[in-house]
């Protein structure tokens, strides 16, 4: 195990806060749009985000939590209840928003829903990360075979966004490799919550 | 992996409101059979949501002699913005509203 250097915490806690700022921005332009259309997607992408920003704001909490009572990187999960419960929430969270996601994207196409889980019931406990992994790799083929014109527009944005956060999670399965390849995950996470918080900016912009 | 074809396109009641307000809008102050016409929907389910958008406070209701008139008023016109925003939103995640 190669774990990232304590000096990282910091700069993780600050992407994680930045992550959970642009996802509750999502959340609540959705609700917006909710409060007049009553559309059930917007009601479900509202939720997701939302999901999404505490799991990332309680994330923050617990690594800066750790980081200031002087626990080792690499052994927060051994250390205090709060601290369990803070991961806890963090991926119970982020796979019932990704998973919701998922099923506003699908919920005319059962096929497609269930076709990107199959793999997954054969594990009997998948890691979270994996679960994770899972869930926005379906979300990513939705997305990608939604587009209108692939690749291109505020759509081909989103795509990417939620491609970049694949790979940084894919990156975080192999982070005892090598360190860089966390920096890297974290890097691609913020770009990619970025991309999504431009085109916010962009629809205000055009609105 | 395919998609398969949709038969008709789905309509939600945000878009059905959507599409009346914008026939009305588009009129001034509109008729009855202008709006029927305009939003494609049946007689009995345009006077449901005739009286849903009047109820809601989007659109107002007038008589002039024996003809009947509806007017958008000014939260409907927020409506119609505020729709073309979310429909925007919901395009970028590749959703239909």
């Amino acid at each position: 195990m190669l774990p990232p250097p304590r000096w990282f915490i910091p700069l993780d806690t600050t992407v994680q806060l930045f992550t959970g700022i642009v996802a509750l921005a999502v959340a609540l332009y959705a609700l917006r749009g909710y409060r007049w259309v009553k559309e059930p997607s917007l009601n479900n992408i509202f939720m997701a985000f939302l999901l999404l920003a505490v799991a990332f704001l309680v994330d923050a909490l617990t690594m800066s939590t750790a980081y200031l009572e002087g626990i080792p990187f690499d052994q927060t999960f051994d250390h205090g209840t709060f601290i369990q419960l803070g991961f806890a929430v963090y991926y119970g969270f982020s796979i019932v928003a990704y998973g919701l996601l998922l099923y506003t994207y699908c919920r005319r196409y059962s096929v497609m829903a269930a076709a990107p889980m199959a793999p997954f019931v054969m594990f009997n406990s998948p890691p979270l990360e994996i679960i994770i992994i899972g869930l926005l790799a379906a979300i990513v083929i939705a997305q990608v075979l939604r587009e209108r014109t692939p690749g291109r527009g505020v759509q081909g944005l989103v795509s990417l966004s939620f491609l970049l956060v694949l790979v940084s999670h894919v990156l975080i399965l192999f982070e005892s490799a090598d360190y860089l390849l966390y920096f890297s995950a974290k890097g691609m996470q913020m770009v990619g919550f970025a991309l999504m918080g431009f085109v916010l900016y962009r629809l205000g912009r055009m609105a | 992996m395919k998609v398969p074809q949709e038969k008709q396109k789905y309509r939600s009641k945000g878009r059905i409101f959507a599409d009346i307000l914008k026939a009305v809008q588009d009129e001034g102050k509109a008729r009855t059979t202008h709006i029927l016409y305009k939003s494609n929907l049946s007689h009995d389910r345009l006077s449901k949501y005739l009286i849903n958008l009047e109820e809601s406070g989007l659109l107002v209701r007038t008589e002039d002699g024996e003809k009947v008139l509806y007017e958008i008023t000014d939260k409907g016109q927020r409506f119609i913005a505020e729709f073309k925003r979310m429909e925007a939103f919901a395009d970028a995640f590749g959703l239909d509203i």
